[in-house]
Formats: structure tokens, sequence, C-alpha cells
């Protein structure tokens, strides 16, 4: 046993000296060569969605960089002498992107890959709130929170208005009667004696507080409301819907 | 025989010490969080404009996935191909078919697979839009969006949420005659208020056949001719479609001299390129007086539109976590079954 395992260390041992590649050429001149390939590129940008137009990495100082996008056509770039690489102007599709490096004279490394997914958002509106009954005065309603989460998507805007958007838009209604004040809402809750504003404003508030130009993140939606209730209000069951859409930038 | 060993096994003081340990374990390991996608809310994927270059007679197919979280309600959902029209500030607009008149309108090219479902708890729809393009397109571009939106609940007291996305469609007709022509139509400042430094409005309207995205800047003269400030405007978020009038918002800078009776505007509207496309040829007189506050500590003077608000202090970002919600019932359930094993031994042992 001892001496099969000493003959199997022995040729592992030949194995190794005689690994570099031996290239037979032409006038039976043997010519001995190493040829290693180029270190793996590193792919810096992560993740990487269809929105993404640039990737970076790092590999071996002044290599050359190719990068292709489910095997279509190449872009390719050169590493500055730290090893560093941006290629921009993408425009990926879903799949995989493959960057190789090949610093001369070395062969081509082997490749890096990376996964390209679909830039999407999930909207999650702030949930109904309901009054069991309303005073006459001020009533205020329950603070809810809705969120946007964005992940790739670069732009995108959120608008809210009334669903109905009839003559009496901005108001609670029972059928066709509305009550005498519009409904207020608001990101914050108001202060003592002062009120939150209209849907109108509630929405272009809400355009300045989701933002633009964020590709990834989750994005608060605050709903606070207020209702006024008159004495000349009529007795009934009121409600108002409000369609919070987000549209990306085009 | 084996039933032996392993009663005795169950029985040794070694075995309810291991399975001990094993709790604690099991336990210690509940408290790391495995994450998981979130569970609500309604997810469209991919989220971006379509934007295409197409061919006269070309059909093109784009699909468009609806996921919506477990931890929501049904609802059904309802998908309209509608007109696209903007606000002053570039907030895309849905045109109802019967207002949707213009010849550069794309709606009746787009067909969708399903119109209404109902989309449950957990599940995902494909959406498939078909884009044909007639051969007499003409030239320019064309313009629709998709409008899929909730449809509402039963009305019940109260208030009511509900979500819906628009999807801008964009097609430019390849081998057509694009013209990206503009004009400045107006520009304006708005009043002064408690010292705040005024907006110069600046509205300008795409006179062209093609969608673009426009800047430029401001001068701001005196009466002499001098020129004070030259504030620029930076590249609108979103394009501005043909006939179209975008208002351009910028804030004059707080370190700008102060603004008299006689000053002047000019305004100088460019491509992304440089490309000028529009530059006032008078000046437009200021209306309002400003004068800027003695003290120097302003901010450095920053030129936004409407459209460029930056997010506030209020928004989090996580690149990796954003959508996910720290949960782990697969852990607690075998903790669980390993309790309640715990205690069948046990019992076992003291009838023993």
């Amino acid at each position: 046993m001892k001496k099969f395992l000493f003959l199997v260390m022995v040729l592992a041992v030949i194995a190794a000296i005689a690994s570099p590649l031996s290239v037979l050429a032409s006038g039976n001149t043997v010519i001995n060569g190493t040829v290693t390939a180029t270190e793996t590129p590193v792919i810096s940008t992560n993740p990487i969605y269809t929105t993404t137009t640039t990737v970076s990495g790092t590999a071996v100082a002044n290599a050359n960089i190719s990068l292709t996008n489910n095997g279509g056509a190449a872009s390719v770039t050169t590493a500055d002498s730290s090893g560093n690489w941006i290629i921009s102007s993408l425009s990926l599709t879903v799949g995989s992107i493959s960057v190789t490096a090949q610093a001369n004279p070395n062969v081509v490394s082997a490749a890096a890959t990376a996964t390209v997914t679909a830039a999407s958002v999930t909207l999650t509106a702030p949930t109904a709130f309901s009054w069991s009954t309303f005073a006459v005065g001020a009533n205020a309603g329950s603070a809810t929170l809705g969120t946007v989460v964005s992940s790739g998507a670069k732009s995108w805007t959120l608008s809210v208005a009334d669903a109905n958007n009839g003559t009496n838009s901005g108001y609670m209604v029972d059928g066709g009667v509305k009550l005498t004040d519009a409904i207020q809402v608001g990101l914050t809750a108001p202060s003592a004696g002062t009120t939150t504003g209209t849907i109108a404003t509630y929405s272009t508030a809400l355009s300045g507080y989701t933002g633009y130009g964020q590709a990834n993140g989750t994005f608060n939606i605050p709903l606070y409301a207020n209702q006024t209730i008159e004495t000349t209000d009529a007795p009934g069951s009121y409600s108002i819907t409000l369609n919070y859409t987000l549209t990306p930038t085009y | 025989m084996i039933t032996s060993v392993m009663r005795n096994f169950i029985l040794h003081k070694r075995f309810v010490l291991l399975s001990s340990a094993l709790v604690v374990i099991l336990l210690s390991l509940s408290l790391v969080p495995i994450p998981v996608f979130a569970d609500s809310g309604l997810t469209i994927s991919p989220f971006g404009a379509i934007a295409l270059n197409v061919t006269p007679g070309e059909k093109t197919t784009q699909q468009i996935e609806l996921t919506l979280g477990q931890q929501s309600q049904a609802m059904d959902i309802a998908i309209d191909v509608v007109g696209f029209g903007s606000t002053l500030d570039g907030t895309a607009q849905v045109i109802e078919p019967a207002q949707d008149t213009d010849s550069d309108s794309a709606r009746s090219f787009i067909t969708i697979n399903k119109n209404t479902f109902l989309l449950e708890p957990g599940e995902s729809q494909n959406i498939i839009a078909t884009i044909s393009i007639p051969a007499n397109v003409g030239n320019g571009g064309r313009y629709a969006l998709i409008y899929i939106h909730q449809l509402p609940n039963t009305a019940a007291p109260g208030a009511q949420s509900l979500s819906s996305f628009n999807i801008p469609v964009l097609l430019t007709i390849q081998g057509s005659t694009l013209v990206q022509t503009g004009k400045i139509t107006a520009i304006s400042t708005t009043a002064v208020n408690n010292g705040q430094p005024p907006d110069i409005l600046t509205y300008f309207q795409n006179t062209g056949n093609i969608h673009y995205k426009v800047q430029g800047y401001v001068t701001v003269k005196d009466a002499q001719g001098q020129t004070l400030d030259n504030i620029s405007i930076p590249l609108s978020a979103s394009s501005i479609l043909p006939g179209a009038i975008r208002l351009l918002d910028i804030t004059l800078p707080s370190t700008s001299a102060t603004l008299t009776e006689g000053d002047t505007i000019d305004a100088k509207i460019t491509l992304q390129d440089g490309t000028l496309l529009d530059e006032t040829a008078s000046t437009f007189p200021i209306t309002t007086q400003y004068v800027p506050p003695t003290t120097t500590q302003f901010n450095t003077p920053t030129a936004v539109t409407a459209e460029s608000v930056l997010s506030t202090a209020s928004t989090t970002t996580d690149k990796s976590t954003s959508a996910m919600n720290w949960v782990m019932p697969l852990t607690i359930v075998i903790l669980l079954i390993i309790v309640v094993v715990l205690v069948m031994l046990l019992v076992i042992r003291k009838k023993r």
C-alpha cells in the first residue's frame, strides 16, 4: 500500500513538472513555452438591471476588456494602469453579461458573469381608512402608509387623483350628494388649528417627496386625512377613492 | 433488540442534553433573518417607457408582468390603451379615446391580450402588448399610454386607495422625416413672497414631429444690458411630445443681484446635444422687484426645474434588501416539531 502511494506521489510530481505547454513545431524543433491565462476580471456593478447603462469592474492592468450581453455584440474597453475598467452606453436585456480580459501576451481569461434583471417597482398604495361616524367639525382620519419599492427603475413620478374626475372630484360623496367641504389630505398630520391640503396639493407634494432619478430604494407614501362636517351636511354614507399612479419618466 | 437500544438511548440523559442543545441552536438560528421578497403591493416588471424605433408595416410585441403580493387582497385589474398627454410639468396624462384625435396617436396601433382580469394574492399575469405599425404611418413619432389600473371595489364609507401604472409608448418611425423644432412661447417670473427669490418660468413648445428633451439657460440683464446672472436650465427629466408645452421652472439664485424694474431676462433652449432650438428674440421685463438678503450665508445656487425636484430626507435607500421582509417560517416550524417531540419523550419517561 505504501509503495502504491509513493508511486502515485512520484507520478504527480512528474506531471507537475511536465505541465508547461509543449509545442511541436515544424522541423522537429521542440519549443517549450508557458502560456498563462489572464486573471478573471471582476464585475463591480451589482445589481445589474435592464436600465443599467454603465458597468464597471477591475482586471489585470491595461487588459483588453470585452463585455457581451446574452452572447450579443461585444462592447470593449481597456483597463487602466490600476486595473479599473468601465463600459458605458450599454443597452442591456434580461439575461446575463459576460466579461473577459486579455492582457497581452496572455490568453483570454475565463469569463466573469453577472445576471441582468428587469427593472421593477412595487406600489403599495396607502390602505383605506374610514370613519365609523362623522361629527360636526373636524374629523381626523387614521394615518396610513404606503410604499414604492424601486428595483432598478431609474426615475418615475407618483401622482394621486380622485378616481372620480367628475363634478364632485375632491369631495366625499354619497351617490350624487357631496359633503360641503372637500376632503383634506397631506403627507403630515395637521398641527393644532391647521389643516392638510387638497388632493391636488398632496399629489404635487408627493411628487417632490418621492423624487426622481432613484434607481433603488423604498419610498414612503404617508397619507393623513381630515374631513370637516358642516351642520348643513345631509346624513349619509360618504366615500372617496384615491388613485395612486406611478409613471416612469420618458 | 433495536427498539430497546433506541428506547435506552432516547431515555438517556445525553439525549435530552443533545436535544436541548439542538433547540438552543435552532432558537439562535431563528433570530438570524432569512430574506424573502416583499409580499405586499402590486409589482410591475419591467417598469419603464417603451421607446422603440419602428418601420412602417412592422409588428412587434412587448411583455409586461404584473404580480400581486401574497399579503395583498385580490384585485381586479384593467388595462387600457389611451391617448398620451402631458401637463406643463411633464406629468403623463391619460387622454380618453374619445378625446384622443391627434394624428400622432399610436393608440390604434396597440392591442392588449387581456384587458381585464382578477389578480389573486401571490399570482402573476403576463400582459402582451402587440404594436402593429401601419404601412402608411407617416413621419415623426407616435405616442400612447398603456394604463394599467386597479378597479375600485364596491363603494364603502370612508376612503379607498387604488394602484395604477402608466406605461408611456414612444414610437419613432425610422426612415421618416424627423423634425426637431421648438419655440419659447412665454417667459415670466413668480411674485416675490417673504423675501424668497422669484422663479423664472420659461414656457417652451415642441413644434416638431418627434419627442425630445431640452436644456438651456436664462440670462438676467440690467436695464443697461449688462449681464447680472446666467442660470442653467437642466436637462428635462421627461421628453416633450410634439405639440406639448413644457414649463421650465428655475429659481433665481439667492446670490443674484437685486432685481429691479427694467431688468430683463433672455432664455435659450437647446437639444441635449447643444443644437439651438430657440432663444428669445426680445427681452421680457421683470415686473417684481427682488432684493436678496444682506446676509452672506447663501446656499450654492442651484437651478432646478419643476421636474427635477430631489428627494427629501424621508426616503430611505437600500440596494439589496429594499424589497425584503425579514421572516423565518421554516425555522419556527422545525423548532415547534422538536419541542413537541421533547415533550412527548418527557411524558414517556415519566410514565416509565
